[in-house]
């Protein structure tokens, strides 16, 4: 009886420890992986110059498996603060489906391959800038600055920004003030995105140790930092209409989308205390990310129609 | 005691199942990856090559 109760026990609890392909896949992070994906196509379409189809699609999968590979390695990382966060613990390092040597297995190799197969397959401006944001995103921004400084989000989210000046490099072979303003716009989205999350999950973060700016320098500064960026970002977003990367669809959307980005930011600075304080952190944080999918999209399309028209 | 053992005995044949399997899929994993490779790089020079092939002088 008790040989059966074991034999139950032991196989229910080896059955929860195997993993399976969606865990591997949940390590890659598939949601950053998406806004990765549409930033570097945008980046890729945009480009002047041509690329073969072929080869823009060898493109698009490295850097989209450098991106997973990052994730993994920072899942990897982050596993002991991961545990105890109720938005990550359920991430499967922290359930105990993946181990960390596997994710940091899968991650190492993901990464030299994807380097690698971007480098030989397409040119090497765009592997180096595929080797740098993942170094970057691993090294400093996993390892050094998210356990640091409050600052972390915001020098950190340089490597989120890199995709779309990969994907232009992938096309051009070098890297352009065009470029390098696809990567401002995202660098600057990131600190009041974040922002907008952590001033919900101070206390996790807290007691995590991880010094979010709510943390360390309190909600209101937060709040003021939140408002500030959003002002730098919106004009920012609508440049590219100016420069002619965006057209008129970007131009209108940019200018619209951006007006509302900054109300959803001054809800946040404005208001302070309650129910209605989380209401206007949540509206920010879920049109931020509604914005930026926007305004990439649009430019995907537009590119795309300027190609196929070209 | 012997049920103690017996339990023992299943628990690390149990893990032992656990761990073939862990590595069957990981060794399934290595191989649709490298051919997966394999087809990318194989198409990429197809790519790269284009028509000089077919136009060499001999």
């Amino acid at each position: 009886m008790t040989t059966a109760a074991s034999d139950a026990g032991v196989g229910q609890s080896l059955k929860v420890l195997e993993p399976g392909v969606g865990d591997f896949v949940t390590l890659m992070k598939p949601r950053v992986m998406t806004l990765v994906i549409l930033t570097a196509l945008a980046g890729m379409l945009l480009a002047p110059g041509a690329i073969h189809p072929v080869i823009g699609l060898i493109a698009m999968i490295a850097i989209s498996v450098g991106a997973g590979a990052s994730g993994a390695l920072n899942m990897w990382y982050d596993a002991d603060i991961d545990e105890n966060m109720a938005r990550t613990a359920a991430r499967p390092i922290p359930r105990g489906r993946v181990t960390p040597d596997e994710a940091l297995q899968f991650g190492g190799v993901l990464s030299v391959m994807s380097v690698l197969t971007l480098g030989v397959l397409v040119n090497w401006v765009a592997g180096a800038l595929l080797a740098l944001t993942i170094a970057y995103y691993l090294f400093i921004y996993t390892m050094w600055l998210k356990r640091l400084t409050p600052h972390n989000i915001v020098v950190g989210g340089a490597a989120g920004a890199f995709p779309p000046m990969i994907g232009w490099a992938a096309v051009t072979g070098t890297v352009s003030l065009e470029s390098i303003l696809l990567f401002l716009i995202i660098f600057m989205w990131t600190p009041p995105h974040f922002w907008a999350l952590a001033l919900l999950r101070s206390r996790d973060y807290e007691r995590v140790g991880v010094p979010m700016l709510p943390v360390v320098a309190g909600p209101a500064e937060t709040r003021k930092q939140i408002l500030l960026y959003s002002i730098v970002l919106v004009p920012l977003a609508i440049l590219p209409a100016f420069i002619g990367l965006g057209g008129l669809t970007y131009g209108i959307a940019s200018v619209g989308l951006g007006a509302i980005f900054l109300w959803f930011a001054f809800n946040v600075w404005r208001i302070t205390e309650g129910r209605e304080a989380d209401k206007a952190c949540k509206q920010l944080f879920w049109f931020s990310i509604l914005y930026l999918y926007a305004l990439f999209a649009i430019l995907v399309v537009e590119g795309a129609m300027n190609r196929l028209l070209a | 005691m012997n049920d103690m053992s017996n339990t023992v005995a299943e628990i690390d044949a149990a893990a032992a199942a656990a761990e073939a399997k862990r590595r069957r899929i990981r060794s399934i994993a290595i191989a649709l990856g490298l051919g997966f490779l394999v087809i990318m790089f194989y198409a990429a020079t197809i790519v790269h090559l284009g028509a000089n092939v077919a136009n060499r002088a001999i």
